[in-house]
């Protein structure tokens, strides 16, 4: 069975290309439009890891990736923003890694293999 | 005794009298005096004199040392005084004192005459007036003072000009409270007989027929006879408190002096001083007073003619005297006021340019937000465009038509994202360049005063103990502090009150060390399990990342972080951080 990814993106266009991209790559990927929608999922399903957006509308990631962590210990969660200067901020610390979105998803997926569990 | 004194006599011809001792102590206190002031006899005797001065005073202590010179034996034949009935009206009186011997003790005999009441608006006004003269010290000479020169050298042509005063010299002195010493500021005049020159003949002789028109010849036509006599005056400079010099026992006696000097007979060295100094053996000293303070003196005398100073001469001295003080201080009052509107100007300015300054940064602020949003907005896209776009590339063949041009999209997409970034770094301006290393002490020693309060509030004792100069550490203050702060905060709230906090730093072959130990109740096996787990506090109000955040940082800078806990006893955290080396 394959290793099953969250993806929570609000951007159309970026769930499918990491759905796309990431299924190639022999993972199971779900994706959510947004944090409520990701949650919710996430009460469902067992996932290996979730890949996060930070600026999204409705509830941002950050406060998502308190909520996620806590109600999924040890759930591995990679935050995929367009923004680099969340990186500065501790809030994000908790996460497993931090990725700015690029055309070049090779560290993206590099980082995935690293922390996926 | 006292009582065989004849005394009883001065009660029906004098408002008041009374007997002090050398102390100024009130040894007796007559009937007239209890009349007019209004003190009983139990209320004064055996108090200090001062006691019936009025309170805004400054000199009360020194009053009569003042007044009567080092010389006890010296007498004051009505000086103008302000004293205070016991109701707290103030009254004004002609004091005068008689220093007498009875019995081999020595008394001094003081006399009050011409009683007048000052209304209490008066007092109100004048104990005002004194306290702006010292608000705003008036009586310090400043630096603006050199810019009244032209104030200076007309009071100073008025004194000596055929249509003024017609006195031959004129010499102007000023108090510098600030210093405590009478100054002498400039004069007018031959410095001596002998030097009495062609052009102050000419212009004490057929001068012009007006003032104005005078002091204005006089400023064109100064010779160097006037830089001769004020180099003169300026050389003479007398401490207030030499109460016995003749200017300063002036000053304090508020009343003009007609100096004689007789050779051979001189009441103080000043006296032969004066003469030699100015040259001159005849003179008149006029105190020049502002609402009952010594602003400073003018001295004027014939030195050339030897013409002899007139009772008119005085009385017209006098006047004057009165509008040179009045002039003097206006002229400072303009000047101070001068300066603070300047200063108040300048202040403004400043203000404006920070203001400015302000609104160009919100507006950086606001530009960079813009262009942050702009970028996050354009990178999202960019990002998918580029990805899909290498989907494509990495499945078409390189004999495919479509590979050329694809790989031209996937490569123009990513550099897109690198011209983004470059913009974002000039538009934000890059980040101040910030030091990678920093001082341990100077952290701990931040965090600590920072959490200063808490530490008292709750009867912490704190030990630090930072072995003497570490050397710098390979990581930027601001990442420092936040893996410290977070390690102290977290063992002050695990203590209980009164507990002990220890904070060790020292040097360990290429690390630094900082140990971080709390006699709190440690941690339980459970606890120790999600020790590291974020979101996980046992505080009511932690945020469960701030071993989350040390851990991190110190994994960053290629640290080791440990910790070792005993139930009860306390928990020691233990960070190890490599040293700075300069590059």
């Amino acid at each position: 069975m394959s290793q099953k990814i969250l993806v929570i993106d609000d951007h159309e266009v970026m769930r499918d290309l990491l759905q796309e991209e990431l299924q190639e790559s022999g993972y199971d990927v779900v994706t959510a439009e947004s944090c409520f929608d990701g949650l919710n999922i996430l009460k469902e399903q067992e996932f290996k890891l979730v890949i996060l957006d930070i600026r999204m509308p409705g509830m941002d990631g950050i406060e998502a990736l308190e909520k996620i962590i806590n109600a999924n210990r040890g759930l591995p969660v990679i935050i995929h923003s367009a923004f680099s200067h969340y990186k500065e901020n501790y809030l994000t610390w908790s996460a497993a890694d931090y990725i700015v979105k690029s055309g070049d998803l090779q560290p993206l997926k590099d980082s995935i293999a690293q922390h996926i569990r | 005794m006292i009582e065989n004194l004849h005394f009883s006599n001065l009660d029906q011809i004098l408002p008041g009298w009374f007997l002090l001792n050398l102390e100024h102590e009130i040894t007796h206190w007559s009937e007239a005096a209890a009349r007019t002031l209004g003190y009983k006899e139990e209320d004064v005797l055996n108090q200090h004199f001062i006691n019936l001065l009025p309170d805004y005073r400054d000199d009360r202590e020194n009053f009569l040392v003042h007044l009567q010179g080092s010389n006890p034996s010296s007498s004051i034949i009505h000086h103008q005084v302000k004293l205070k009935q016991k109701s707290g009206v103030i009254v004004e009186a002609l004091l005068s004192l008689y220093p007498i011997t009875q019995e081999e003790k020595k008394y001094k005999l003081i006399t009050i005459e011409k009683v007048t009441e000052i209304t209490e608006l008066l007092q109100y006004t004048n104990n005002k007036k004194s306290q702006i003269l010292d608000q705003y010290n008036l009586f310090q000479i400043c630096q603006n003072d050199l810019e009244m020169k032209d104030i200076f050298d007309a009071i100073l042509v008025s004194v000596t000009s055929g249509q003024g005063l017609k006195f031959n010299r004129a010499f102007l002195f000023l108090v510098d409270t600030h210093e405590k010493k009478l100054k002498g500021i400039q004069a007018i005049g031959p410095s001596s007989k002998e030097r009495a020159g062609e052009i102050y003949h000419r212009l004490q002789a057929e001068g012009p027929s007006t003032l104005s028109e005078m002091i204005r010849l006089f400023t064109q036509e100064k010779s160097s006879h006037q830089d001769q006599v004020n180099d003169l005056v300026r050389s003479m400079q007398i401490n207030l408190q030499d109460i016995n010099h003749i200017l300063i026992k002036t000053l304090y006696q508020r009343k003009y002096i007609e100096f004689k000097h007789e050779p051979g007979r001189e009441p103080h060295e000043s006296y032969k001083w004066l003469a030699d100094k100015l040259n001159s053996e005849n003179m008149l000293i006029m105190p020049l007073v502002w609402h009952g303070r010594s602003v400073g003196l003018l001295i004027a005398d014939n030195v050339i003619t030897e013409t002899k100073i007139s009772d008119q001469d005085i009385k017209s001295f006098i006047d004057f005297a009165e509008v040179a003080s009045s002039v003097i201080i206006s002229v400072r009052i303009l000047s101070r006021l001068e300066q603070s509107i300047t200063a108040g100007d300048e202040a403004n300015i400043k203000l404006k340019e920070s203001q400015n300054k302000l609104l160009e940064q919100e507006k950086l602020a606001a530009k960079g937000q813009l262009l942050n949003q702009m970028a996050h907005e354009v990178r999202g896209p960019l990002a998918t465009i580029g990805g899909f776009a290498s989907r494509i590339y990495k499945k078409l063949e390189p004999t495919n038509p479509h590979y050329k041009n694809m790989g031209h999209i996937v490569e123009t997409a990513l550099t897109l994202e690198k011209v983004l970034t470059s913009i974002l770094d000039q538009a934000l301006g890059k980040a101040p360049e910030k030091r990678n290393f920093s001082d341990t002490a100077k952290v701990i020693n931040k965090i600590t005063s920072l959490l200063g309060e808490e530490i008292t509030d709750r009867k912490i004792s704190v030990n630090l103990n930072i072995q003497g100069d570490l050397p710098l550490i390979a990581v930027p203050d601001h990442h420092l502090f936040e893996i410290l702060n977070n390690l102290i905060k977290n063992a002050i709230e695990a203590l209980e009150e009164e507990g002990l906090l220890l904070i060790v730093a020292k040097k360990t072959s290429d690390h630094i060390s900082i140990a971080i130990q709390d006699t709190g109740p440690g941690i339980s096996q459970a606890d120790e399990d999600k020790l590291y787990t974020p979101y996980f506090s046992t505080k009511n109000k932690g945020t469960g990342l701030g071993l989350v955040i040390v851990k991190k940082l110190v994994a960053e800078y290629s640290g080791e972080l440990q910790y070792n806990t005993r139930l009860g006893k306390g928990t020691t955290f233990s960070v190890h951080l490599p040293i700075y080396h300069q590059q």
